[in-house]
């Protein structure tokens, strides 16, 4: 999972016929993948390519030459010289039959469920359904709305035990706590009476259950699918950055969910990941840059800069210090250090690492900075147990620092230790520390910022801006930029991708990156 | 229309773990096996032979010592008919409906036990004397009408046959 | 057609210490396996493909055939196991064989086990079958402590153990890949085939699986020649053979005769006709309940094997033969059996979790009287989106009846709609309403 994969040997070959079209797959793929490769989709609910087989669905059923009944393309091994239909009258009835068993015993939810736009019920059943419900029969009633875990809510009405989620809590954490019980038509699926589904990667099955039978807690009832636009990104909530779509509306994220990359995440994410994008609705931020001296009213921001640079100017030759976040892109830290190392010729500079935890066995990483590589490759100073930024403080306290700079970190001690440094802390949040800034710049916030991260990988991946930041929030690059420009020095850059293409040029370890080349999986660096 | 028809396990709350003396059989069971999981239907049968039924108790245990999940034991206990998920009565008479025994007479033998007991299918008595159930086919198609008490079928059974097996049963 | 002239399997079921290793030693139990050993593995496989046994479980197969599955080299274990899951309505010869001989039946396993070179013999047997789980175990241990299983058997080199195994209440555990999942201690949850057993069986390792009656017959085969078995019955339909009679027959019970008795004279010569007199044979289940029923008329001259029935459209299946006389509602007697279907599906693909329960509920409502002009042509097509369509052939064992019981007795289908109620309120299970 963490390596990059080595080029392959050449594999065994089969060759077929899916729907009058050949196709050569490796041998040992189902005829399933192999539809797939010619961009056919059949249909399915229990199949997951990230999972084990199960067959049970029976909705990606196809017709194959010289066999006599509908088999389950998932299950069957694609042979030399098979003859594959994927459409058809006996096709169409398999799939028709398939869904009206599973509409039959289903709750009438589409207002109300979450899954409404994104339901493969409602899918297929547009495609395949025959519209009209035949059974007469009194329902089964399971049980409605009930939480299974600190995140995951269950309906077991909506349920068609494809067992999606049963496999991935054996098969991928290893966790088990979903099980089917009973049989028959009352079969259904539950946590162990007492007990909860509260491994780390639980809303995954949220994901991948085809229904609305698994619902997101903190995603319930907020939007309808239809209303989010996806704006495909990266997490950044630990060092593996895990790839993800952010779904936006009214200028807002209401849920990320994983980005298939095979490299970094396979198909999942973390809960904590997941739900990273909350605190960005229930830390107040900030809007504008502030003034203490002028009792925190409002300056407006080329004055800000002005009076930074100033500061700057007047300070005593190396007498800035400065602490910026590993979880900065590379485009702000490299903007950053050109002011602070080289215009400013200060050494005084602090990259905190936040390690919490261990490296578990599936994504999460102990680092919590989303760009701790990116920095190291940057050449910046990273500070794992701290020291460098205990004797950063002891300095200022000492009366050796004129000017602190802190971009997006949280720096306790720091008032306590200012002595007469001027404190200029840019942030998209008005937490606890930034009392104790002097000046205060507003930061863009996940979501509202562009730039590159470097994996723990050492993958090159994007991070998107799909939000307009509040008031006049600048990403850290654009401030560095600014006061860069403001101390007399050329910093002519109209977007992240120029910074990128200096830096591309300039530093041996990001030499050849590019926005495009990077895409939507990122690119390898070499090591 | 019938009343609500509703999926859902009852499980027992709260009850004991095993005895020593179960958990040290499960132990033996488990090395007749060339895999652990296998001892998993007979870890269950010792269970329910001491506390009567499987409680959740027990299932965790069996869990622990088998190898996998709690939910994957009480899936497992929830799919076999003959695993009890709460206590019942000391003797749980099982009558066979299937249809030879249907065509024999199981259903009036099942009302006429219903009026002596004074209790509907899937009860048991207030004394916690009997439990009462209907079942599949037990294999006894011959000797039709008939029930199991325990380890024990009760075969070609009149009326009185049967209230003579049961005014016999303390 | 060959008669069959004297008790094969059940010569000495009634013998009440025949439970017994001595006594049954006395009456000739073990002396065929020492022959079986010395033949070699390969030879009794043979003379079981010749003598043409065809597996009594329900499916017919060829024995020897299937024994020929087994890979010729494999580093892995091999097992035998042995299916004592007996739970097809209508059927109970197993139990009678484990009951009343398990000597018979443990050296018909041995003898199986031998020949496809299995290291492990597992017997899976039904739970409730709690007289013939302990009449084996004993058995077990006194075969064992005559040698006949453990290291080097009689000498042969061949080293066997056998497990004995409960089930605790599952119909579905007697399809061989459900009964693997559950030895393997899970839900019976059939399987996936391919891979088969012989190659992917218990534990992965390849496994053969066979009924009870079938190994049964395998000391006969060794002792007196596959000729001898060939000889019995019809062509490709040998041997002696266990009939289940239950319902509505003077004498209900297991009958050994001929494979291919003639039903008719397996009611009246065997079960001593129908058990009132004054009534007229209606229908007959020939198999167990997972086979179509047959009319009265079309028993007449209905012929009791495998391939017969299969062309009837029926199947011989586990010989459980249910007859039925025309004090039968016939939609209570699909009503009936079709409750056992929605008792017993594990639930694990959409077409049988759903369907079984669904067909079930449109027949008892046709019964109550709240049957409407669409509810059988929504019941065969809702059949005919079961069969052929799940992972295992439950379902067409629910559904293939169900549509022969339409098809064969339509007219009291049409009438309990058209007359919004059973026109037989007296009917087999008296007037009043089933418990659900």
């Amino acid at each position: 999972m963490s390596e990059p994969r080595e080029p392959r040997e050449p594999r065994e070959t089969v060759k077929l016929t899916i729907d009058g079209s050949p196709v050569e797959v490796e041998k040992g793929s189902t005829v399933l993948q192999a539809a797939g490769r010619l961009e056919i989709d059949v249909p399915r609910y229990c199949y997951h390519p990230g999972l084990s087989i199960a067959g049970n669905c029976r909705i990606c059923v196809v017709e194959i030459e010289r066999m006599p009944k509908l088999v389950t393309s998932c299950t069957t091994v694609a042979a030399d010289g098979m003859v594959v239909r994927t459409e058809g009258p006996k096709v169409e009835d398999g799939r028709r039959a398939v869904m009206e068993f599973l509409l039959a015993n289903h709750p009438l939810d589409c207002p109300i469920c979450d899954q409404a736009g994104e339901c493969r019920l409602q899918e297929y059943s547009f495609q395949h359904g025959s519209g009209a419900s035949r059974f007469l029969e009194q329902r089964i009633q399971g049980f409605k709305a009930t939480p299974v875990g600190p995140h995951v809510v269950l309906d077991t009405e909506r349920c068609i035990v494809c067992t999606r989620c049963v496999r991935f809590c054996e098969e991928v954490t290893g966790t088990g706590e979903l099980g089917v019980f009973q049989r028959g038509a009352f079969s259904y699926i539950d946590v162990f009476p007492g007990r909860e589904m509260d491994n780390p990667y639980s809303g995954n099955t949220v994901d991948i259950c085809p229904v609305g039978a698994l619902t997101l807690k903190e995603f319930r009832f907020k939007k309808r699918v239809w209303e989010l636009k996806d704006v495909p990104s990266t997490c950044g909530s630990c060092a593996r950055g895990c790839n993800v779509n952010l779904g936006t509306a009214d200028n807002r994220i209401w849920r990320l969910t994983p980005r298939e990359n095979q490299h970094v995440n396979k198909w999942w994410m973390c809960d904590e990941g997941r739900l990273s994008y909350e605190p960005l609705y229930a830390i107040p931020r900030l809007t504008e840059a502030l003034l203490r001296s002028q009792a925190e009213s409002p300056v407006k921001w080329p004055s800000a800069v002005e009076l930074l640079a100033a500061k700057l100017k007047e300070a005593r030759p190396g007498a800035v210090a400065c602490v910026v976040s590993a979880s900065c892109t590379v485009e702000d830290l490299y903007l950053v250090k050109r002011l602070v190392a080289e215009l400013l010729k200060s050494d005084r500079l602090v990259v905190p690492q936040h390690i919490r935890g261990e490296d578990d066995a599936l994504l999460i990483r102990a680092d919590k900075s989303a760009n701790t590589e990116g920095a190291r490759l940057l050449g910046l100073p990273l500070d794992p147990d701290g020291s460098r930024l205990a004797s950063l403080l002891k300095e200022a306290k000492e009366g050796k620092v004129d000017v602190i700079l802190v971009f997006n970190e949280e720096v306790a001690g720091l008032a306590a230790a200012r002595a007469n440094a001027f404190i200029c802390i840019a942030s998209p949040f008005r937490t606890a520390s930034v009392e104790a800034a002097d000046l205060v710049l507003p930061a863009a916030a996940y979501g509202e910022h562009e730039g590159t991260w470097v994996n723990f990988q050492r993958r090159a991946q994007r991070v998107r801006r799909a939000l307009v930041p509040p008031g006049v929030s600048l990403e850290v690059w654009r401030w560095a930029a600014e006061v860069i420009k403001a101390l007399g020095s050329p910093a002519p850059y109209g977007s992240s991708g120029e910074v990128l293409q200096e830096i591309a040029g300039k530093v041996p370890a990001f030499a050849g990156l590019t926005v495009k080349g990077m895409g939507l999986q990122g690119v390898q660096l070499p090591r | 229309m019938s009343a609500t028809l509703r999926t859902g396990v009852k499980f027992a709350p709260a009850g004991r773990g095993l005895s020593d003396a179960t958990l040290k059989k499960i132990d033996e069971a488990i090395a007749r096996y060339p895999v652990k999981q296998s001892a998993l239907l007979p870890a269950l049968w010792l269970a329910q032979q001491e506390q009567g039924f499987c409680s959740l108790q027990a299932q965790e245990q069996i869990a622990g010592k088998i190898g996998v999940g709690p939910a994957f034991v009480a899936g497992v206990v929830s799919f076999y008919t003959m695993y009890h998920t709460q206590p019942v009565g000391r003797h749980v008479i099982d009558v066979c409906t299937t249809v030879s025994c249907w065509l024999r007479g199981s259903d009036e033998l099942v009302q006429h036990l219903e009026r002596k007991l004074g209790v509907a299918v899937g009860s048991t008595t207030p004394d916690g004397r009997f439990t009462l159930r209907t079942v599949e086919c037990l294999g006894s198609c011959g000797t039709a009408p008939m029930c199991q008490i325990g380890d024990l079928y009760h075969e070609d059974l009149t009326h009185e046959k049967a209230d003579a097996i049961l005014d016999g049963l303390k | 057609m060959a008669e069959l002239k004297e008790k094969v399997l059940t010569r000495h079921v009634g013998h009440a210490d025949q439970i017994d290793i001595g006594a049954a030693m006395a009456r000739g139990a073990y002396t065929v396996l020492p022959k079986g050993l010395k033949l070699g593995p390969d030879a009794v496989v043979e003379e079981v493909k010749k003598s043409g046994l065809r597996g009594r479980g329900g499916a017919g197969f060829p024995t020897g055939v299937k024994w020929t599955f087994m890979p010729q080299e494999t580093p892995k274990p091999r097992y035998l196991v042995v299916n004592a899951d007996e739970s097809e309505p209508g059927t109970f010869k197993d139990r009678l064989l484990m009951e009343k001989d398990p000597h018979l039946c443990l050296e018909g396993f041995l003898l199986s086990g031998y020949a496809i070179k299995a290291s492990l013999i597992f017997i899976y047997i039904r739970g409730e079958f709690v007289e013939a789980y302990q009449t084996l175990l004993r058995a077990i241990e006194q075969a064992r402590a005559k040698g006949y299983i453990g290291v080097n058997v009689l000498g042969s080199g061949w080293d066997v153990d056998v497990i004995l195994h409960r089930g605790a209440g599952a119909y579905i555990c007697g399809e061989e890949t459900a009964l693997m999942e559950s030895l393997e201690g899970k839900r019976g949850y059939p399987r996936l085939k391919p891979p088969f057993p012989a190659s992917y069986g218990v534990y992965g390792n390849p496994t053969t699986i066979n009924n009870v009656e079938t190994l049964a017959c395998v000391p006969f085969i060794l002792e007196r020649g596959a000729e001898w078995f060939a000889g019995i019955g019809r062509e490709k339909n040998s041997g002696p053979k266990l009939y289940c009679l239950s319902g509505h027959v003077r004498r209900p019970g297991v009958v050994e005769t001929e494979l291919g008795i003639p039903l008719m004279k397996l009611l009246g010569d065997h079960g001593g006709g129908l058990l009132d007199p004054s009534r007229r044979l209606k229908g007959v289940i020939p198999g167990g309940s997972s086979a179509a029923v047959m009319t009265g008329q079309e028993c007449q001259d209905l012929i009791m094997d495998f391939d017969t029935l299969a062309s009837k459209g029926s199947l011989l299946g586990s010989a459980g033969v249910i007859f039925m006389d025309d004090s039968v509602c016939m939609v209570r007697a699909l009503e009936r059996v079709l409750r056992f279907y929605a008792h017993e599906s594990c639930g694990q693909c959409t077409p049988c979790r759903i369907g079984s329960d669904w067909i079930h509920r449109i027949v008892r409502r046709i019964e109550q009287g709240r049957g409407t002009a669409q509810d059988l042509d929504t019941l065969v097509s809702v059949c005919d989106g079961m069969v052929g369509k799940t992972i295992c052939v439950f379902a067409d064992a629910a559904a293939i009846p169900a549509k022969s019981f339409v098809a064969k007795f339509r007219d009291e289908f049409n009438d309990h709609i058209n007359l919004q109620r059973c026109p037989f309120p007296m009917a087999a299970g008296g007037a009043r309403r089933a418990p659900a």
